[in-house]
């Protein structure tokens, strides 16, 4: 009975295991893309013992930005590899092939194995002297298989460029933050602007004006919230958030700008006012030119 | 056995000895291909330049010591420019504003490729900046400086290629 | 003062030098009393310089170059081991504490000639240390050498109190094996009093030695902002060499372990660790080898490379005398424990000897023919797999074998259990993660998690050793599971607007503000973030940049969020205040977090199995002759009668 049951589960572990590896073998690779691979098999040129895939400095960013084009331009590993060794040297490369110069780190490693290897059966076996001979062969043997299956198997990774992702995610997550503290108007702000993204101007204007009464001195947020209304067609209800930019910051050119442009399409008094101030202000803007033609165009 | 250590020994003094030497430089191969429009929209190439000594330097305004090599450069302009020396910037991985206020504050003479995403600088082999390249009228590298240019460098490497 | 703290350096060395000559000349009651002088004096000195540090006293020019006006006083007291010359002075007072500690333990332990043997070798190492911390004096700096301030990561993080006192401690009680090794070869004798000092003192260095290279890895990965945890960079793997060699040599002395050829691989270990502490001391402080750990180039080079050298050929000389005691018989059937043990060494020397030369080669090949090389982490990856593989079978199965001569078929039954619990393990998480190296290392935890317990259920004599080592054991598993895993990750980087996401695999970070703030000592940049996994918040994180103005470096502060499989590491890289937006990397690192916990189990594990036991009997019990048939695994690890109780 016991048997039997032990029997049993070795057999059930054992098909579990051959099932699982096999699915694991066949499944798609997922350590990481290509694009990361190669730059982690690259020096970062200005950094101390640093590879490019791990290093924040510019030099390396600016690696990574070709790596991911020549991917995509269809080269291969190697050939990026190879690439980066003509113009940086054989230093750049981190695990450099045998033929790119580094045949001492390849050779290095196999003779200590070997060595080993040679020193242990010799003393196993005295006398019978192909012992020795055949099992650091196959020792030897198996170690470098097991290097050419690793090198060989690393350039099967997928590239899959580095798409920007939309703003849904983030809207989602940002009212569900808004939700539970809507006092914040960091959080405010920032789900005005991921609405903003997302096209939903509504949504948007409510949460400026959410964040625009939690900080009330704030005159990028309200210029902010101005603007949203604006492309949202209600250009008139702009008017009290830039009223009050200019009550804090009289010279806060923007607001100048949209307010009188909205004051004079709606034939309102103290429009022209503003943007003849605009124009003293900023007189080499490119809208100065277009704000010139408005006002020469009303007084004619 | 005992050999070998003795061996070792000896690599280690000189590798003690050795230890202060600078990195190698590549010279003379031919300039990688450098063309692009500057801060001002004008259009620039290497390769039309051809003839003319070319002094290539990389820079962006977050690098403190590139500073101090926009005066020698400027000068070095003006007073070779007449025999044949060219100044031409490339401005790596920088906010355009910044550099822009760089220029200014600097009083750069001469103008810069931009190179926002830095696959030129790159393909150039730069390893930092500020570094700089010395290009012969044949269009082929005689000089690689790391780090800012000095009038000294300008003085022993640039002008006798200008003069020679 | 400065006068002061160098005389009393000098008198630390010259009464080491004193006590080593009359160790000696076997007079131990003075030399006891020079040996103890002698570390009063380096404490003195020490105890001088982490005054004027506290006090800022501006006359001494190392606390002008290592501290600053509003650096906080913890910061202020590990100022000592920050740079080079101070870090010196710490390296001899650890080393004249553990000598004094060996001299106190092994009083009445040891054989009076070997106790003087070994301790003449102590006294004569905190000599040349004392030199050289006389050459490199913190109380005068040489000229110029103000300039050179720290990094200020090493004033930024709690972990610069306990990383290098850890390592330090570890890498100094490893000079107790070699003074062992030296005194057995010099007399030509080993015994079990001489086994057990040797293996106590190196479990009493592992100890540390793990702790401290493990909580290094952590502070990389907490502070350096790639979300790595170990580069391969050659001052790491200078501490790795004389880890690899006392784990080597912790499976060399157990009394059940001596066996199969023990005693020269006792000897040449014990030489080989601290030996390689030496090279890594000459490694980080000459400026051969370019790291991050590394100090700035100091003409201390020559001097360190004489006391490597000394050490060596010292080493060598007495081997040449004391040849005798590496004839021994290393026959051993081909399945048995014995064998397990050897494989187990020789692999771990091969991993030394291969991180030896990839830490070296680039800088004699750059010597030699000018040719510049880089070794890194691929290739170290490539090169030591097939060696980390043999290991953890070896680990794993070892146990489970009998000494002399075993059957497959006698081991197979007893391993069944084990085995069938790896295999299914394997086979779900195949299933689950669809990964065959992380299954198998999985399946490799779930059998050595499966010997412990069988270890522990079941009663035997000497269970409380075995089930420490077998813990032992069940760390290295969990740390290899850790270090598979953590190659399976998901990293973005993007320069993202507020409101905008970073996603990486299934984790989302959406910016909500970036902000800044000075604090006097560091200009701040700090992001403010909100994961979200699956529609699940995850909190918020705010990763920093910090800008030191006086030493113009930039130092990121990333938030690491650990959860149950995975941490979510996020990194601020740029930042733009105008326009408000800000580039950050968003990692997802699967495991990295059990990396920590498995150091935790090894060193208990460690600590359970060297603890002393009660002086019952003099001796150890012995199992030899029932564990095997019991079907208990058995690792031996059957500790030092002591050593680590009187050394801790």
């Amino acid at each position: 009975m016991r048997r039997w049951a032990v029997g049993l589960s070795i057999a059930g572990a054992v098909a579990l295991a051959l099932v699982g590896i096999l699915t694991a073998v066949l499944a798609p690779n997922q350590r990481g893309d290509l694009a990361r691979e190669v730059a982690e098999s690259l020096r970062c040129p200005s950094c101390v013992g640093e590879s490019v895939a791990d290093s924040s400095a510019p030099v390396a960013a600016a690696m990574r930005a070709v790596i991911d084009e020549q991917l995509e331009e269809g080269r291969s590993a190697g050939e990026i590899r190879a690439w980066f060794a003509e113009r940086y040297g054989t230093e750049v490369l981190l695990d450099p092939s045998p033929l790119a110069g580094g045949w001492l780190l390849w050779l290095v490693p196999a003779v200590i194995i070997a060595a080993a290897v040679i020193l242990i059966v010799t003393r196993r076996h005295r006398g019978r002297r192909w012992i020795p001979l055949a099992v650091t062969a196959a020792a030897l043997a198996g170690v470098i298989a097991a290097w050419a299956v690793t090198s060989a198997a690393e350039p099967s990774g997928s590239h899959s460029p580095t798409t920007a992702e939309g703003a849904a995610p983030a809207v989602g997550v940002l009212r569900d933050a808004v939700e539970s503290d809507s006092g914040d108007p960091q959080l405010q702000l920032a789900l005005a602007r991921a609405l903003d993204d997302a096209g939903l101007l509504a949504e948007a204007e409510q949460h400026y004006a959410a964040a625009s009464r939690l900080r009330p001195l704030d005159t990028d947020i309200a210029y902010l919230h101005a603007t949203v209304l604006v492309r949202d067609g209600r250009p008139v209800d702009a008017v009290p958030a830039l009223e009050r930019i200019l009550a804090i910051e009289p010279e806060h050119t923007p607001a100048l700008l949209l307010l009188g442009t909205i004051l004079w399409e709606g034939g309102v008094q103290g429009g022209e006012e503003l943007l003849e101030r605009f124009m003293e202000l900023e007189p080499e803007h490119p809208a100065a030119t277009e704000v010139r033609e408005l006002l020469t165009e009303g007084r004619t | 056995m005992r050999r070998r250590g003795a061996r070792a020994a000896v690599a280690f003094v000189a590798v003690a000895a050795l230890s202060a030497c600078g990195p190698a430089v590549d010279v003379s191969q031919p300039a990688a291909p450098l063309a692009g429009v500057d801060m001002d929209g004008r259009h620039h190439d290497l390769a039309e330049l051809q003839g003319s000594v070319v002094v290539v330097s990389v820079w962006a305004s977050w690098c403190g010591p590139c500073r101090e090599e926009v005066q020698p450069l400027s000068q070095a302009e003006q007073e070779w420019g007449d025999d044949g020396l060219v100044v031409l910037g490339v401005n790596f991985k920088d906010h355009p504003d910044a550099a822009q206020r760089f220029v200014e504050e600097e009083g750069a003479t001469f103008p810069s490729v931009v190179d926002a995403d830095g696959a030129i600088s790159i393909d150039w082999g730069v390893t930092g900046v500020p570094q700089s390249f010395l290009v012969d009228r044949e269009g082929e590298i005689a000089a690689v400086r790391f780090g800012p240019v000095t009038d000294e460098w300008i003085a022993d490497v640039v002008v006798p290629e200008v003069q020679g | 003062m400065g006068i002061i703290g160098n005389a009393l350096t000098v008198s630390c060395g010259i009464l080491a030098l004193a006590a080593a000559a009359l160790w000696l000349a076997r007079r131990e009651q003075w030399a006891r009393l020079a040996t103890v002088l002698s570390l009063l004096a380096v404490l003195a000195a020490v105890a001088l310089m982490e005054f004027a540090l506290l006090a800022r006293d501006t006359a001494v020019d190392y606390v002008v170059k290592v501290t600053e006006e509003a650096l906080p006083a913890y910061y202020r007291f590990t100022a000592l081991w920050s740079a080079m010359e101070g870090s010196l002075l710490f390296w001899l007072l650890c080393l004249a504490i553990v000598t004094v500690a060996f001299v106190v333990h092994g009083l009445h332990r040891l054989p009076p000639r070997m106790l003087g043997a070994a301790a003449a070798v102590l006294c004569a190492f905190v000599a040349a240390f004392a030199a050289v911390s006389i050459v490199a004096s913190p109380f005068t700096l040489a000229e110029g050498s103000i300039a050179d301030r720290p990094s200020p990561l090493l004033q930024d993080h709690a972990a610069m109190g306990i990383h290098p006192p850890l390592l330090y401690l570890g890498f100094t009680a490893l000079a107790i094996p070699f003074a062992l090794s030296c005194a057995a070869l010099l007399t030509r004798s080993t015994g079990a009093a001489w086994a057990r000092l040797m293996r106590g003192w190196t479990v009493v260095a592992w100890i540390p030695l793990t702790a401290g290279i493990l909580l290094g890895a952590w502070w990389s990965y907490a502070v350096l902002g790639w979300g790595g945890y170990w580069a391969w960079d050659p001052v790491e793997n200078a501490s790795l060499m004389p880890w690899l060699m006392a784990t080597a040599l912790l499976h060399v002395t157990g009394p059940r372990m001596r066996s199969a050829g023990w005693r020269p691989w006792a000897i040449v270990l014990g030489g080989a660790a601290f030996a390689l502490v030496v090279l890594a001391t000459f490694l980080t402080r000459s400026g051969v080898i370019q790291s991050i750990h590394a100090f700035s180039v100091s003409p201390l080079g020559p001097l360190l490379l004489a006391v490597l050298l000394a050490a060596v050929t010292g080493w060598v000389v007495l081997a040449l005398h004391g040849r005798s005691l590496f004839h021994s018989d290393a026959r051993a059937a081909v399945l048995s424990r014995q064998t397990a043990l050897q494989i187990n060494r020789v692999a771990l020397a091969l991993v030394t000897l291969i991180v030896l030369a990839g830490s070296l080669l680039p800088t004699v090949v750059l010597a030699v023919s000018g040719d510049r090389l880089s070794v890194g982490p691929p290739w170290y990856e490539r090169t030591l797999a097939p060696l980390a593989v043999v290991l953890l079978v070896v680990m794993a199965v070892g146990p489970w074998l009998r000494w002399g001569a075993d059957s497959v078929r006698s081991l197979l039954g007893r391993i069944w259990l084990p085995a069938v619990t790896a295999a299914a393990t394997s086979g779900v998480v195949a299933l689950v993660v669809r990964d065959v190296v992380l299954a198998l290392a999985a399946g490799l935890t779930a059998f050595v998690l499966v010997s412990l317990v069988v270890g522990i259920v079941r009663r035997a004599p000497g269970r409380r050793r075995r089930a420490g080592a077998l813990l032992a054991h069940l760390g290295v598993a969990i740390a290899a599971l850790a270090v598979v895993g953590s190659g399976i990750g998901a990293v973005t980087e993007r320069t993202v607007a507020v409101g905008q996401t970073v996603l990486a695999g299934d984790t989302s970070a959406t910016l909500v503000s970036v902000d800044r703030v000075d604090d006097g000592r560091r200009d701040i940049a700090e992001a403010r973030l909100l994961l979200e996994r699956d529609g699940e918040s995850l909190g918020e994180a705010r990763p920093q940049l910090r800008w030191y103005e006086e030493h113009s470096t930039m130092l990121a502060a990333p938030e690491i969020r650990p959860l149950f499989f995975d941490d979510v590491y996020v990194t601020l890289l740029d930042f733009d205040p105008v326009d408000t937006t800000a580039t950050i990397r968003l990692a997802v690192n699967p495991l990295v977090s059990w990396l920590w916990v498995a150091g935790g189990v090894a060193v208990a594990g460690a600590a359970i199995a060297a603890w002393p036991a009660r002086p019952r009997r003099g001796g150890v019990p012995s199992t030899r002759s029932t564990s095997g048939h019991t079907g208990v695994p058995d690792t031996a690890v059957v500790g030092a009668g002591g050593a680590a109780g009187g050394a801790a």
